[in-house]
């Protein structure tokens, strides 16, 4: 901190007056954002409640026929590697709570035992300088921290608010019109891998494609020979053997 | 997408192209929150003092804050984008991008790729990139579809089946 006392902060380049003009007709406009954040934020609250509440009962529902799990005979190593990620994936929130839970637990001990050896120096009188410095920083961001999780509580709580009344029923409605439709409950009924792998295939396919085809057209605007013409070369892959 | 002379299929500059928009908006999206993180603990623990120490404030107009996050966001950047490219193409074979559109990277005569390789390959991005890209484009009339980086690395991309 000697340093910033050192060297003192520049100038600042435009007049309070000035600024405080400037920045008074964006006041509205801030409100404005502010408000949209709001029903932002009370949307995604309230929507994920609700999607949570409807896969879980989706879930219920569709466990017990989940339970049986068959092995396809023609499984290649690309399908294990896949089934290893997504069970990785599925275990990742699991594995952080217990590496966070831990790290507490290690966290805890590890203070504790700074705390008995440091104590006795850090409540020294000759101490006492730093410890009124080190109290001063902890309270002020203490009082960061206060005023920040006020400021949440009660924006969180605008928001719903807000969110509910602008959608008032219509997430209700269009949910169960959705449910309703046959074509949806068939298509979330659907091995989610199977669409994606399905998805994946047809994007590959039409890459590969363009791939030729950009090459081609490249090839002729330069007039070089198209690959199909060029004569055949060694395979390094057999040189290698 | 006749294959040239064997049975492997070469990866072209579209696929790739594809693959690479995907790894930059991984690398993207993962530099955002890793200068979001730096931006709120500079701004949370007041540390704007560590650009007024080591850097001129005075001549430039952004704030000490801005060009300490801006700092950080290139740093991580950097540092990710190199971390994110070898750990995948050393360790997997291909990257989060490559692998959505079935493409790997392999030594010319199908092997994996070292750490050595990848460092080379990794370089050879600018060295494609600094003559107007002309080292990418090169993938479109390359016999077996590679850039400058890969003849520099002795690499090839190629699909998986």
């Amino acid at each position: 901190m000697n340093q910033r006392n050192a060297r003192p902060v520049p100038p600042r380049p435009v007049s309070s007056d000035l600024r405080r003009n400037r920045a008074e007709p964006d006041k509205a406009r801030v409100e404005d954002l502010q408000t949209m954040l709001r029903v932002l934020v009370g949307g995604v609250l309230e929507g994920t409640d609700e999607l949570m509440r409807r896969l879980k009962a989706a879930q219920a529902e569709l466990e017990p026929s989940a339970a049986t799990t068959t092995v396809d005979p023609n499984e290649t190593d690309l399908d294990r590697l896949r089934y290893a990620l997504i069970s990785t994936l599925i275990q990742t929130p699991e594995l952080i709570w217990e590496g966070l839970t831990s790290a507490g637990r290690v966290s805890n001990k590890a203070s504790n035992f700074v705390y008995k050896v440091v104590g006795p120096v850090a409540s020294s009188r000759l101490m006492r300088p730093m410890r009124q410095r080190t109290d001063r920083l902890i309270a002020r961001g203490q009082a960061r921290v206060d005023r920040l999780l006020e400021r949440g509580r009660a924006e969180e709580q605008v928001g719903r608010v807000l969110a509910r009344r602008a959608t008032a029923n219509g997430v209700d409605e269009l949910l169960d019109y959705l449910a309703q439709k046959p074509e949806i409950r068939d298509l979330v009924q659907q091995q989610s891998m199977g669409m994606a792998d399905e998805m994946m295939g047809e994007i590959q396919n039409r890459s590969a494609a363009a791939d030729a085809l950009a090459e081609r057209i490249a090839r002729a605007i330069l007039r070089r020979p198209q690959r199909e013409t060029l004569p055949a070369e060694a395979d390094p892959r057999q040189d290698a053997k | 997408m006749a294959p040239e002379s064997t049975s492997v299929q070469y990866g072209g500059f579209v696929s790739r192209s594809l693959a690479f928009v995907i790894d930059l908006t991984v690398i993207a999206v993962a530099s955002f929150l890793g200068t979001v993180v730096v931006g709120i603990v500079a701004e949370f623990f007041d540390l704007s003092w560590i650009w007024n120490t080591f850097g001129n404030a005075s001549q430039t107009s952004v704030t000490p804050l801005e060009a300490l996050v801006a700092l950080a966001a290139g740093l991580i950047s950097t540092f990710f984008g190199l971390v994110y490219f070898l750990f995948f193409w050393v360790l997997v074979g291909f990257t989060p991008g490559m692998g959505l559109l079935g493409l790997r990277l392999v030594r010319c005569d199908g092997q994996r790729i070292g750490p050595g390789r990848a460092i080379v390959r990794f370089v050879g991005y600018w060295v494609s990139l600094i003559f107007l890209g002309l080292g990418f484009f090169w993938i479109l009339f390359d016999r077996r579809r590679q850039g400058w980086h890969d003849k520099l690395a002795g690499t090839c991309v190629e699909y998986f089946d």
